[in-house]
């Protein structure tokens, strides 16, 4: 039976130590929010449900020190954002002891459209080489439509901080999809339709590739 | 809105919802059935990072050994009834688990497929690498297993066990860590030979070793084939084949038309004219999933001659060599396909092919091409295996073909035969007058 009771009768039951009916509980309060955040950071991963249960196993292990029920959002969110941090660390540094490239990612599950499906490898493919930190705000921001208080208070951090590294992201990404045809057809596509010229983003880029000079 | 944003936005529309309410029940059980003690101290495992990391280091640097990394899980009860094809990733083996308790857990860069030879009789054929499997008695479960590899076959009664499979070199192990299973197939004959706890037996083309707990057994099973009535030695008598026998015991059954058992007359040894082992041909490559050295070798040998010439089956592994390879080659998959359906017309191969086609024109955004084979399989196999893929396939063919009627006719199509399918809500698209993504 799903969970039913509040925020702070979860916590009583994480400090009772019954951790069965805790992990069925944490489960299903946060099954689709962790699934989503999931799913829209990593894409339509191979891996999905490892990570997805990891968050859990952190959620289910973590809960009992958790004081205050009106934290219990953002907390699930910060556990959430840390684990796949972590997660795409892992993943780097597997490569980088295996010494393979960064793959193309890997559509999982139905994607019915050729187009989309490919539209999917290379964004999360592009995603992938961006920091972890730029890669979960940008996803946070523009794939999981979360307001910007919202990503900073997940990624914890400040809104200004947010704001500078999600302008990084933009940027880092906008150059590297100008390197793969199929998106940067697209982001011309955009930028008519915007009716932009697009020289805010290559101002952005320029400005950016002097501070990294620097 | 932004460049950036719209390209995200598309992408998020792509991406579409995560996991269904199936996977989240399996996420759910698999949660609660989690050891929570254990990964709290995995959590605690961290503080010895650093000396993990200079370990991995070292590896690297000296010894270039891939890192271990966790299993992935897959469901087994739908792989084995829908008969999967599995190739393991380099770097992590494949658990599965199945309804009967058994579990087998597939070791990197293996090959195999799984299958029901009938409702209580599971196989797994192991084509490439190893396994380890923990199978639940038959009598408790009233589901039996059998594994092949090559031309042996493992039948289990009721055991854990390693099995490993070289194709390259006919090499086979089989080691049983507990129970009893009976190996049969290859030098071993029809009647085979039973294995019990902490048995292991080794064949490496001709050649054959069995140990019993650790001890070589002389004279055991050769390549070369002898009397099948052998005496039992005095020494080692043989149990029933049907008793529990401990690991020292010599051999229960001995296999037919070989001179397995133990204390038998020493076989005659392989003559000079006994190939060592198989040679690595196209197909062997192919059939362990190496699809661009198949490919390479298959070129070599000369691919116009072998569309010519191969068998159906063999033909058909031959064009998915082509479609398959890491460097694909669509003509020569096009060719095979095309000889396939042009040799053996009206079977079910030939079907398949027109279903394969269609995805290679569909690749080459040859959307009238892709149409019309996909219509052809459907035609052929309407209730076929791809019926549904062909089916919402053939939608978006059209669509992209500019033939909005048609795109339509299909989506109307496909709902009514394939209301939950999962090309569903592109064909409710389609039907409400939208486009697909260019």
């Amino acid at each position: 039976m799903p969970w039913t009771g509040t925020d702070f009768e979860l916590l009583e039951l994480a400090r009772g130590g019954d951790t069965a009916a805790l992990a069925a509980a944490v489960y299903d309060l946060f099954t689709g929010d962790v699934n989503r955040l999931v799913w829209r950071v990593l894409g339509a991963d191979l891996e999905h449900d490892d990570v997805v249960h990891q968050v859990f196993i952190n959620l289910v292990l973590g809960l009992p020190k958790l004081r205050d029920p009106a934290a219990l959002r953002g907390w699930m969110a910060s556990v959430c954002v840390k684990t796949v941090r972590t997660e795409i660390r892992r993943r780097r540094i597997r490569r980088f002891f295996t010494g393979g490239s960064a793959p193309a990612h890997q559509v999982a599950g139905p994607v019915a459209d050729h187009e989309a499906r490919d539209l999917l490898q290379k964004t999360y493919s592009l995603l992938d080489t961006l920091p972890a930190q730029e890669h979960i705000a940008f996803a946070l921001r523009h794939l999981d439509e979360l307001p910007l208080e919202d990503v900073a208070q997940a990624c914890g951090c400040s809104l200004a901080t947010i704001k500078r590294r999600l302008k990084k992201a933009e940027t880092r990404f906008a150059r590297l999809a100008e390197r793969e045809p199929a998106l940067a057809e697209r982001l011309r596509r955009a930028e008519r339709q915007a009716g932009t010229s697009g020289s805010e983003s290559r101002d952005d880029y320029a400005r950016f590739a002097r501070e990294e000079r620097a | 809105m932004s460049p950036i944003e719209q390209l995200a936005g598309d992408a998020r529309a792509a991406l579409k919802s995560g996991a269904g309410s199936e996977r989240r029940a399996r996420q759910r059980a698999r949660l609660l059935a989690a050891p929570f003690r254990r990964e709290r101290g995995a959590r605690l495992a961290w503080r010895w990072a650093p000396v993990a990391a200079a370990l991995a280091l070292a590896c690297w640097f000296g010894l270039r050994l891939p890192l271990p990394s966790n299993a992935l899980s897959v469901a087994g009860e739908p792989a084995l009834t829908s008969g999967r094809w599995l190739r393991v990733p380099d770097d992590r083996a494949m658990l599965l688990d199945f309804a009967d308790g058994t579990s087998i857990r597939f070791e990197p860069q293996s090959a195999s497929r799984l299958g029901l030879r009938s409702p209580s009789q599971a196989h797994v054929t192991l084509e490439s690498g190893g396994l380890k499997a923990a199978v639940r008695p038959a009598a408790v479960t009233g589901r039996s297993w059998a594994f092949d590899a090559g031309p042996y076959e493992v039948l289990v009664i009721g055991t854990e066990l390693d099995i490993t499979w070289n194709a390259e070199h006919a090499g086979l192990s089989v080691h049983v860590e507990h129970g009893r299973v009976r190996v049969r197939g290859g030098p071993l004959g029809d009647e085979g030979i039973a294995l019990g706890s902490g048995d292991r037996l080794t064949a490496d083309g001709a050649h054959l070793e069995l140990r019993r707990g650790g001890q070589l057994v002389p004279n055991e099973p050769s390549a070369a084939p002898s009397s099948p009535q052998a005496p039992t030695p005095a020494s080692a008598p043989a149990p029933s084949s049907t008793s529990n026998a401990p690991s020292t015991e010599a051999p229960r059954v001995a296999p037919s038309g070989s001179s397995a058992r133990p204390g038998a007359a020493p076989a005659p040894k392989p003559t000079a004219s006994e190939p060592a082992a198989p040679r690595v041909t196209w197909e062997s490559l192919a059939r362990s999933g190496d699809y661009s050295e198949a490919l390479s070798l298959a070129e070599q040998e000369g691919f116009d001659q072998l569309v010519a010439r191969l068998p159906v089956v063999q033909l058909e592994l031959l064009a998915d060599t082509a479609r398959l390879s890491r460097k694909p080659s669509a003509n020569r998959a096009q060719q095979a396909l095309s000889a396939l359906r042009q040799r053996f017309p009206a079977t079910e191969p030939a079907n398949r092919a027109a279903f394969r086609l269609g995805l290679l024109a569909l690749a080459a955004r040859d959307y009238g091409a892709a149409s019309r084979w996909f219509e052809t399989y459907l035609r052929a196999a309407p209730g076929g295996t791809f019926a549904a893929d062909a089916s919402g396939r053939l939608i978006e063919a059209k669509e992209r073909l500019g033939d909005r009627r048609g795109a339509e006719a299909a989506a109307r199509a496909y709902l009514e035969h394939f209301p939950n399918g999962p090309y569903a809500q592109v064909a409710r698209g389609v039907l409400r007058g939208d486009t697909l993504a260019r």
